[in-house]
């Protein structure tokens, strides 16, 4: 269930930026979520429209691109991508490894609606 | 209506790891050793508080912040009776201790009169590794009724620790608990982790992990 605090946390960056750019809405929200860390795409979107409700981003879609988890083998040194479950060098079978990347979790844009900017003519006497 | 599309890139967990920063600067300057300790629930964290308080005082003078997800301060006073300064975090639910909330206790804390503050996280051998919360070392607390294949089920905690217990050595003749196996799990997804199997009830093999607590402490007053 940590997802909840996570869910949070990517509500309170994307709204702190919706509200600078003077967004009135946010569309869409696209999160990038590493392969080695433990966060759950359903749960993340079960969580959403609860901490979302009454917010700029209420209504909004989350949507979830995967990055690349990728090991280094400290046994024969293979480099090698992996999903979150399978941790085992394909070279030597030793689990004695390096995460090099798939730990990161960043919310990567938003897509925002803009008031209509009201345009004054200036009138030169 | 406009729609515009705003490259964000920013961290989800980068507000909690500023506050971690300065829970760390905070400990630092005070020249407090700070620990954390995550686990699975009943593999022995409180009870390794208690002996671990009972073994250092009054030498040393230890404060203790206890997560829990109830408002139950069971754990927080069991740690208050063996002589700690303790205090009780109730998560309201979250599955672990957040940089925030150890903030929070630490202004209620007098640091100063401190020389040890030790952090037992939610038992939770997942979530709690996924937020830094400003200490210096984290300890997992393994104990052998939850078998010795967990180094591979639970990867990322056993990975990312400094130290490493496990607890309930006493009961190794009663269980099928393979140590090699264990062990071999640990070195593999860390290698060179600090590794202290003891038995908090029978005392067996306290003195090494009392060793790194103090060797810890002195690092920090120097």
């Amino acid at each position: 269930m940590h997802e909840l605090s996570v869910a949070q946390s990517i509500l309170d960056i994307a709204v702190a930026r919706a509200r600078a750019e003077g967004a009135t809405r946010i569309r869409s929200i696209r999160v990038t979520v590493g392969a080695l860390t433990t966060y759950v795409d359903e749960s993340l979107r079960f969580y959403w429209d609860a901490v979302s409700e009454g917010t700029l981003a209420e209504g909004s879609a989350i949507e979830f691109a995967r990055a690349d988890g990728r090991l280094l083998c400290l046994g024969c040194r293979t480099e090698f991508a992996t999903n979150e479950v399978d941790l085992q060098c394909p070279e030597c079978g030793g689990l004695w490894t390096q995460p090099l990347a798939g730990n990161e979790c960043f919310v990567d844009s938003i897509v925002i609606d803009m008031a209509e900017i009201e345009r004054k003519e200036a009138v030169c006497r | 209506m406009p729609v515009k599309t705003v490259q964000v890139t920013e961290k989800i967990l980068a507000s909690n790891a500023s506050v971690a920063a300065a829970n760390r600067a905070k400990l630092d300057a005070a020249g407090v050793f700070a620990i954390n300790l995550i686990s699975s629930p009943g593999s022995g964290k409180t009870s390794l508080v208690e002996a671990t308080v009972a073994a250092l005082t009054p030498g040393f003078r230890i404060g203790m912040i206890n997560g829990d997800t109830s408002p139950a301060a069971l754990d927080a006073e069991r740690g208050a009776r063996a002589g700690a300064t303790a205090i009780h975090v109730n998560t309201a639910g979250k599955c672990h201790l957040e940089a925030n909330m150890i903030g929070l206790a630490l202004e209620s804390l007098d640091l100063g009169a401190l020389d040890l503050l030790i952090v037992e996280n939610v038992g939770n051998l997942v979530c709690p590794s996924h937020w830094a919360l400003g200490t210096h070392a984290t300890a997992l607390i393994a104990s052998t009724p939850e078998g010795s294949d967990k180094p591979f089920k639970y990867p990322a905690s056993y990975r990312g620790v400094d130290v490493l217990v496990l607890n309930k050595i006493d009961l190794l003749p009663y269980l099928d608990f393979d140590l090699a196996l264990f062990m071999r799990g640990v070195r593999e997804l860390n290698p060179g982790v600090s590794a202290f199997p003891l038995s908090c009830r029978s005392g067996e093999g306290f003195e090494g992990w009392i060793e790194w607590i103090i060797s810890g402490i002195a690092r920090k007053r120097e």
